[in-house]
C-alpha cells in the first residue's frame, strides 16, 4: 500500500519541474516535461478525491431524485429515477463508481430537460447540484 | 518506422531539394511545442548556399482537431494572396509523403514575434497591450467585412445557409461521439443553444475558427506578424470568431479579452473595423456557442488520449483541466443562480 498517494504524485510532479525540466535542452522536451508535471499535479488532486467525489455526486443525485419523485406527479421516467435512488455501486473500485455515476448523470440530463420546461424550482436545484459537482472536481493546475 | 527529429530534418532537406530543383542542406531542426493538431518543425536549411528557414507541419497519427490538410493549406494561400491578415507564405503541400510517413505542408518561417500567451503578462508588454489589442481586433474586423468570394475561399469551402445551425450541428456531433462520460452541463448548453438559435444574419465571412491568444505572433512593439493555425477555418458568421476570441478561457484575468483589454474595448475595436453593430442577444448565443465548441474540442482530446490513439501530453492537458474550466464558464453563463464571475462582453 502506498501511503498518501496524492502527496506522492504531487512530489513527483514537483521533482520533474525542479530537477528534470531545467536540464532538458529542447523547447519541445521542456514543454513536454512541463505538461507532464502539470498532469501529475492534476492526477494527484483527483487521486485523493476521486471516490469521495463520485459518491458525493451519486448521493446528491439520489436525494434530488427522491425529492423530485415525491413532489412532482407528472414526472417522466419515475420508475428509473426511483430505482436509482436505491442503487449502490457494485464495489468501491472507480470503474464501478463511474458506472453508477454515469447512469445517474444520464437520468439527471433527462430530468433537467423536463424541469427546464415544467418545474423552475427543480431546474434551479439541478443547476445548484451541477455547480457543487464542478466545485468539488475543480483542478488547480497552471495552464501550458 | 518513426524517424528521429534529425532524420526527419534530413528527409525534409532532401524533399525540398527535389521540389526546388536545387541543392538543399539541413543546418538545424527543432520540433516546436504546443501544436495539438500537427507535428511542427522549424527547419534551417542552406538552399544554394543561402540560408532559408521553413516551418513543416506534419500530420500525426491523431490530433486534437480533425481537419483536412489541403483545406488548411488552401486557406493559408487564399489569405496570403489577399493580404487581409499577415500569414506565413505557403510553399508546398505534400500528400504522398514517402519516407516522411505522414502528409505534410511547408511554409515560410516568420522570424519576428512570439506566440506564448504568458508572454503577454510580462512587464515589458504592459505599455503596448492597447496597441496589440487594436491590431488584433482590427485584423479580425477586416476579415469579417471581406466577402468570402473576394478571398476565393468559396472555391473549396461550402457556404452554409444557416451558419449558426450548421456549426451547432457539427459540434453537437463531436460531443455525442467523443464524450467518455455523460455531460449534463454540455447537454444543458446545447438545449439552450437550440432554444435560442438566431436567424442567419446574412453576413458571411471567412471564419478563422481558432482566433485566440496563442495563435498569432506578436512583437514587443505590439505588432502582429502572423496569424496561425487556420485548420478550423470555414465560411460562417462574423460573430463566431469575435465570440471565440473573447472566451474567458483565454485569459487568467476574468475581465480581460485575450489578456489584453476589457471585452467591451475589444468589441468596440472590432465594430469600428468591421462596420458591423452587434446585437447583444445574438452575440450572447455566439459566446455560449464558443464555450460549447471549446468543450467539444476538450472532450475530443480526452477521448483520443484515453482510448490510446495518441499519448501526446497536450491532449491529456486539454482533456482534463480544460473540461473542468470550460464547464465552470458555462455554469457561470447559464445557471439561473449565477453570480456571473466571468464578465459578459455585452450583458
Amino acid at each position: 500500500m502506498i501511503n498518501h498517494p496524492g502527496a506522492q504524485l504531487r512530489d513527483l510532479a514537483v521533482r520533474i519541474a525542479t530537477h528534470i525540466l531545467p536540464d532538458v535542452t529542447t523547447a519541445y522536451g521542456q514543454a513536454d516535461a512541463g505538461l507532464i508535471s502539470g498532469l501529475l499535479m492534476a492526477l494527484a488532486q483527483d487521486f485523493e478525491r476521486a471516490a469521495f467525489n463520485r459518491m458525493a455526486d451519486i448521493e446528491e443525485i439520489q436525494q434530488l431524485f427522491k425529492t423530485a419523485t415525491a413532489n412532482s406527479s407528472d414526472l417522466q421516467n419515475t420508475q428509473a429515477l426511483q430505482a436509482f435512488t436505491a442503487d449502490t455501486p457494485a464495489s468501491l473500485h472507480l470503474q464501478d463508481l463511474d458506472q453508477l455515476h454515469a447512469r445517474g448523470f444520464e437520468l439527471l440530463i433527462d430530468l433537467h430537460t423536463w424541469a427546464e420546461n415544467n418545474n423552475p424550482e427543480l431546474n434551479q436545484a439541478i443547476w445548484s447540484l451541477l455547480r457543487r459537482h464542478s466545485e468539488r472536481n475543480k483542478f488547480e493546475v497552471a495552464g501550458p | 518506422m518513426e524517424t528521429t527529429v534529425e532524420q526527419t530534418g534530413q528527409l525534409i532537406a532532401a524533399y525540398l531539394g527535389q521540389h526546388w530543383q536545387t541543392e538543399c542542406e539541413l543546418q538545424d531542426i527543432m520540433q516546436i511545442p504546443g501544436d495539438a493538431s500537427r507535428q511542427t518543425y522549424l527547419v534551417h536549411l542552406l538552399r544554394n548556399n543561402q540560408p532559408i528557414s521553413v516551418i513543416v507541419r506534419r500530420d500525426p497519427p491523431s490530433s486534437l482537431i480533425d481537419t483536412q490538410r489541403d483545406h488548411e493549406y488552401n486557406t493559408y494561400a487564399a489569405v496570403f494572396n489577399n493580404g487581409v491578415m499577415p500569414v506565413p507564405e505557403p510553399i508546398v503541400l505534400e500528400e504522398t509523403p514517402g519516407d516522411l510517413l505522414y502528409p505534410f505542408s511547408v511554409s515560410a518561417f516568420v522570424g519576428e514575434g512570439k506566440a506564448a500567451p504568458a508572454g503577454l503578462d510580462e512587464a515589458p508588454m504592459e505599455p503596448v497591450k492597447k496597441t496589440l489589442a487594436q491590431r488584433k481586433w482590427s485584423l479580425l474586423g477586416a476579415l469579417a467585412k471581406l466577402p468570402p468570394d473576394q478571398l476565393g475561399v468559396d472555391r473549396f469551402m461550402s457556404t452554409p445557409t444557416h451558419p449558426a445551425a450548421h456549426e451547432l450541428s457539427y459540434w453537437r456531433g463531436v460531443i455525442e461521439a467523443d464524450a467518455l462520460h455523460p455531460q449534463p452541463i454540455a447537454a444543458a448548453a446545447l438545449r439552450w443553444l437550440d432554444k435560442h438559435l438566431p436567424e442567419p444574419s446574412g453576413q458571411l465571412c471567412l471564419v478563422h475558427g481558432d482566433f485566440r491568444t496563442g495563435n498569432y505572433l506578436y512583437t514587443a512593439s505590439g505588432e502582429i506578424t502572423a496569424v496561425l493555425d487556420w485548420e478550423m477555418a470555414h465560411i460562417g458568421d462574423p460573430l463566431e470568431d469575435l465570440a471565440w476570441s473573447l472566451d474567458p478561457l483565454w485569459s487568467p484575468d476574468l475581465h480581460l479579452a485575450g489578456r489584453l483589454v476589457p471585452r467591451a474595448a475589444a468589441i468596440d475595436i472590432w465594430e469600428k473595423a468591421s462596420g458591423f453593430s452587434i446585437d447583444p442577444e445574438t452575440f450572447r448565443w455566439w459566446q455560449i456557442f464558443a464555450s460549447v465548441k471549446a468543450l467539444a474540442i476538450w472532450l475530443s482530446s480526452a477521448h483520443d488520449y484515453t482510448t490510446g490513439t495518441t499519448k501526446e501530453p497536450i491532449l491529456a492537458f486539454a482533456g482534463w483541466p480544460m473540461i473542468d474550466r470550460q464547464n465552470r464558464i458555462l455554469l457561470d453563463r447559464l445557471s439561473p443562480e449565477s453570480q456571473h464571475q466571468y464578465a459578459e462582453a455585452l450583458a
